[in-house]
């Protein structure tokens, strides 16, 4: 089980949620929220240390490039 | 690493670099700009230690990268970062005139639409991308933004060392 | 010594907007319409703190030149800017043809856009070839330039004599004044071939990497003899253009170098295999970064302080040559000093601001897909489609130029929002490439103090104000005569080809 801290400020929550939906087929992620960010618990379906790292190195930038792709912050 | 500024950190076991930086001297637009054209090479994690600070995490894609190649890449994104912040105020203080010669090369490149051009026109009034702002108005870009809820701030120290990823 | 801005005290009044950076014991100044002074030191401290007065011989230099705020004359600033970004007012006018992607040579600075010659489905078929034609010819400007690359084109010759053909006919209502270019190694040239592209008017340029031993070396023919084969073809069409009584001084052969590492300290023997072969212009283009291997870009790539070194001792030989009698001139000087010297842009479109990229050219590869320019193709080939921008069958001009990715590369190639350029005296007369930025770089935008082409774009216009700083009348002379640009009319077809004096720089020869 990876936890991953997405603050509010610098990841968009609609690019979170998105990207807990397109990784739902390859890990099981749990979400929960407080003020300031939004945590993804991801335990991938796969176990291999290679696999894991990229499942969730892919998500880290599939939220990023979501949320930047969504434009500026303002 | 050895001799590395104190905002650099190395985890060489997961071939990850964290990188501090002061988001009022980068800005966030300019983190993105950065952090966005390495993303076909590492994972790219961004974090909020604190109010003050934030952390880029930047991990290769390839496994277990020698310590040489994360003192490249955190070389490589410091430059990047320092340009884009840059990048930024140049293209706010030049919008007129970047707008003024995009806007000419674009219509004079295009030329008038033809029937079937205008067959396939978007009507609607939905935004288009403008990844670089370059559409938004004075006071869209400079006006009075919304004071802070005071809530916002405090939160951010409930930070855990388990929201890094680094661990699983 | 250099000067230190923070001894000077600077004046808020006096100067207008400008651009310095010191050249040798001078300092250029630049401003936003792009004229240029060359100032010694002491003169150029005089001006920044504003110790000047009206009817000092530098103020009347200042003045004139529009550098100062009490004379600064607005209307002919926004004029000279008009003029110099007049390409901006039309669009594509290179097409990109790339008719296969087989060819028969094997270069080592080139892998992943070639193919080997049995690779029959890289061939472009001729239903593409005509989309591709009523893409270009669809353009916003009234001069096109079709040009044939590969691979080798001749591989696909019959594709060719139809892109001609249906052009041609394509053209009575497109009403364009049209031209065809093929860059070619010439080694599969025969006399049918040739009878055909002289009686159709195609302008023929081929690569010559310099002396015969170092071309054979880089351009790999399976008979070794590619140098030869290249010569042979080149002093033939030479004798066919003077036959048919074109004037050889304009109309003969041209050729492209590729500069290897290996070809370096052959700047000399360089210089005298184009005399030799009566070309007259030579562009000392250095390695760009595409296909080709990360191996071979150690055996063949250079520093760029070496290239520069190799640049001015190659430019240096030239100018010695110009002054014995012997034409020729180099091609980046042209380009750079007919944007210093006389206010205008060549419309180059690697050095252009914004870049051509989209908006000047547009390069078709075989199977129709669409790219902004030929780096971007070269790209596709490399596994890269960041600059794919669309499908003959499926996309029409306006909405290939008018694609985001096309916006993006103009904004991304403004130098007045590019970090380094927007403070650089070279602003004026320089221009950047999103694809190669995106290849180095990883963004289109660059990181231009680390960038290639930035360093030799500079090293190559510090070379030439300082010439101009130091040069005797007869230097000066020469290269202002590299800044006059003679219409090669022969080669513009169209309705309007008799107006062809006004045509844009792709159908134009700088004169040696």
């Amino acid at each position: 089980m990876i936890e991953l801290r997405f603050h509010r400020d610098l990841y968009s929550a609609k690019a979170v949620e998105e990207t807990a939906e397109a990784f739902a087929a390859v890990a099981s992620i749990e979400r929960s929220e407080d003020e300031s960010a939004i945590t993804l618990a991801v335990e991938p379906r796969y176990t291999k240390p290679a696999q894991v790292r990229r499942i969730i190195g892919e998500l880290q930038n599939y939220a990023l490039a979501k949320t930047i792709d969504e434009g500026p912050r303002r | 690493m050895t001799d590395t500024p104190e905002n650099v950190k190395a985890e060489l076991s997961r071939g990850a670099v964290n990188l501090e930086v002061d988001p009022s001297i980068y800005p966030l637009g300019a983190i993105y700009g950065a952090a966005y054209i390495f993303i076909d090479r590492c994972y790219v994690f961004l974090y909020r230690p604190s109010e003050t600070s934030l952390r880029i995490t930047l991990q290769t894609k390839e496994p277990e990268p020698a310590e040489e190649t994360l003192r490249a890449l955190v070389g490589e994104f410091s430059n990047e970062l320092l340009s884009c912040a840059w990048r930024r105020q140049i293209t706010e203080e030049n919008r007129e005139l970047i707008q003024a010669v995009t806007s000419k090369a674009l219509s004079g490149a295009m030329g008038s639409p033809s029937l079937d051009d205008l067959a396939d026109f978007d009507f609607s009034d939905d935004e288009f991308e403008d990844p670089l702002g370059i559409a938004q108005s004075w006071e869209e870009k400079h006006g009075r933004k919304t004071p802070k809820e005071p809530a916002e701030a405090p939160a951010e120290a409930a930070a855990t060392p388990e929201g890094e990823g680094a661990d699983s | 010594m250099s000067v230190d801005l923070q001894r000077l005290s600077l004046s808020p009044t006096k100067p207008a907007f400008f651009r310095w950076r010191e050249v040798g014991d001078n300092v250029v100044i630049t401003n936003f319409e792009g004229n240029f002074l060359i100032l010694s030191r002491d003169e150029f401290a005089a001006f920044a703190e504003g110790r000047i007065e009206a009817g000092e011989e530098l103020y009347e230099r200042l003045s004139a030149a529009n550098f100062l705020r009490e004379t600064y004359d607005v209307d002919r600033a926004a004029e000279s800017y008009e003029r110099r970004k007049s390409f901006l007012n039309s669009g594509v006018n290179l097409g990109i043809l790339v008719v296969t992607l087989r060819c028969n040579e094997s270069c080592v600075y080139c892998h992943a856009s070639r193919a080997n010659m049995d690779a029959v489905h890289t061939d472009m078929s001729p239903a593409v070839a005509e989309k591709a034609v009523d893409l270009f010819l669809a353009s916003t400007s009234d001069f096109v330039t079709l040009e044939f690359q590969g691979g080798e084109p001749l591989v696909n010759f019959p594709v060719i004599q139809h892109i001609i053909e249906y052009a041609l006919e394509r053209n009575k209502t497109a009403g364009k004044r049209l031209e065809f270019t093929m860059v070619s190694n010439l080694a599969l040239m025969d006399d049918e071939k040739l009878a055909y592209l002289l009686e159709k008017k195609v302008q023929i340029c081929t690569s010559i990497d310099g002396p015969e031993k170092l071309h054979n070396a880089q351009r790999k023919l399976a008979t070794m003899d590619s140098h030869q084969k290249a010569v042979h073809w080149i002093r033939r069409i030479n004798e066919e253009y003077a036959a048919a009584g074109l004037d050889p001084t304009l109309y003969h052969v041209e050729a492209l170098l590729t500069t290897t590492r290996a070809t370096l300290p052959l700047w000399r023997e360089v210089v005298d295999a184009y005399t030799k072969l009566g070309c007259r212009a030579l562009f000392l283009r250095p390695l760009d970064p595409f296909g080709f291997a990360e191996r071979t870009r150690k055996r063949v790539e250079y520093d760029r302080d070496d290239y520069l070194e190799y640049y001015r001792n190659a430019v240096d030989y030239m100018i010695e040559l110009n002054k014995q009698g012997v034409e020729i001139l180099e091609r980046f000087a042209a380009i750079f000093l007919t944007k210093i010297l006389r206010g205008e842009d060549p419309n180059f479109l690697d050095v252009r601001a914004p870049a051509g990229t989209g908006i000047g050219q547009l390069a078709v590869n075989y199977d129709g897909t669409v790219f902004t320019c030929d780096e971007g193709r070269m790209l596709h080939e490399m596994g890269d489609d960041t600059f794919l921008i669309g499908h003959v069958d499926t996309h029409r001009y306006r909405q290939l130029v008018g694609h985001e990715t096309v916006h993006t590369a103009v904004i991304a190639s403004n130098l007045d929002g590019q970090p380094d350029c927007v403070n650089c005296a070279y602003n004026p007369y320089c221009g950047t490439i999103p694809a190669t930025n995106h290849k180095t770089s990883g963004s289109v935008f660059g990181r231009m103090r680390e960038s290639n082409v930035c360093a030799v774009h500079k090293g190559i216009q510090d070379y030439l104000f300082q010439k101009l700083a130091t040069a005797d009348a007869e230097t000066r002379e020469i290269l202002e005569r590299w800044t006059t640009v003679r219409p090669r009319e022969h080669f513009v077809q169209g309705v309007e080809a008799a107006e062809a004096e006004t045509a844009g720089a792709e159908a134009a020869e700088p004169t040696p």
